[in-house]
């Protein structure tokens, strides 16, 4: 079984991006985003209305994971643990990501042996008086609700298809 | 102009017809219908008409099951409606919202009957007290349930979740702009309502 396991991930590895392996790099301050990353978040078919749009009462917030442009591209994301070659990509951008002070990306490296990401970041919430450069903990709640309804409907304003899924 | 003898028709007919002309009355102020005006003589089963755009009304037919009787219409005040079908087509959308296998496998729960319950009763107080129908009711990844309203002529759009631990959150926008976002307490919607049929 365990030759098996290892002949799977050898043959993974062989096509898996190279950008997203870790290769000894470190994880960057919050201080390295810049306004116009792009932060890619991987979508199905059914997260879509009538009009082809992303559903607000799809979009997961918070801690939500994303691949940073920095050092990925939108293909990327199909290759995590739960991908599919169906999944679609939306983007959006650091700037949107920090609406209101109510939340930051923190850059956040897997080191998975099956799936290393190095561009993996999560959108973590910012509590009020927290400047967009502090990196908060996973975990922390935002309310109230109507806020955080807030925040996910602006997400679906300014996100962007990246590619269609299918 | 559809005018309508409901003396010399079948219920079955009439049931069709009289859902139909209360849609197009209910979604006069989201889908931009001119005018629809119902007789008062119509109260008696004798005769009202009404103008109203054929196509809404086509469409809304789709939805109109079941038969009416002569009763007191909660929606009007003065049409009858012992068995409402939009009142029976609601609770059967939120009775009916599941979640993706994809949540189930991330721990992500469905609506909870409580918040079901309470699901129907915003959607059927929004229909009652505030004339709006909803364009679609689903589930929530924030666990609960969605519902999405469209005001095809101010291009007003209002969503509401109503959450398992039956708190309730609203926004209301327009394209790319929100116009508002709020928590609802008490289920009080008049603001909420107001503002999305402004403009």
């Amino acid at each position: 079984m365990k030759i098996l396991q290892r002949l799977v991930r050898f043959l993974k590895q062989g096509r898996y991006p190279k950008n997203l392996l870790i290769n000894g790099r470190p994880k960057l301050p919050s201080s390295a985003f810049q306004g116009d990353d792009k932060l890619f978040r991987a979508f199905d078919k059914d997260d879509l209305d009538e009009d082809e749009e992303v559903k607000v009462e799809r979009i997961k917030f918070p801690d939500v994971s994303c691949n940073w442009s920095r050092f990925s591209i939108a293909e990327d994301i199909k290759h995590r643990e739960k991908g599919r070659k169906t999944n679609g990509c939306y983007s959006f951008s650091v700037i949107v990501s920090r609406y209101k002070k109510m939340a930051t990306p923190v850059h956040d490296p897997i080191s998975d042996a099956d799936y290393p990401n190095y561009a993996h970041i999560e959108v973590r919430v910012l509590y009020d008086g927290e400047d967009v450069l502090f990196e908060p903990p996973r975990g922390r709640k935002l309310k109230p609700k109507s806020k955080k309804l807030e925040y996910r409907q602006n997400i679906k304003n300014f996100l962007q298809i990246e590619f269609r899924a299918e | 102009m559809i005018e309508y003898d409901t003396k010399q028709s079948s219920h079955t007919v009439s049931s069709v017809a009289i859902a139909g002309l209360i849609a197009a009355k209910i979604f006069t102020g989201q889908h931009g219908i001119e005018q629809v005006d119902l007789d008062k003589s119509f109260y008696k089963r004798n005769v009202y008409h009404a103008s109203v755009t054929p196509p809404t009304l086509d469409q809304y037919r789709n939805v109109i099951t079941g038969e009416y009787h002569q009763g007191h219409d909660p929606l009007e005040g003065i049409i009858l409606a012992k068995f409402n079908p939009f009142i029976v087509q609601l609770n059967h959308w939120v009775d009916s919202v599941n979640i993706p296998q994809k949540w189930v496998e991330e721990g992500i729960h469905p609506p909870t009957l409580e918040c079901r319950k309470l699901a129907k009763s915003v959607v059927l107080q929004l229909l009652k007290e505030h004339q709006l129908y909803p364009s679609r009711i689903s589930a929530t990844i924030e666990e609960g349930v969605f519902v999405n309203y469209v005001n095809h002529i101010n291009k007003r759009n209002l969503s509401i979740e109503i959450y398992n631990d039956l708190d309730i959150a609203a926004i209301i926008t327009r394209d790319k702009e929100i116009i508002i976002s709020a928590d609802i307490s008490n289920e009080d919607f008049a603001k909420i309502s107001q503002i999305f049929k402004a403009g």
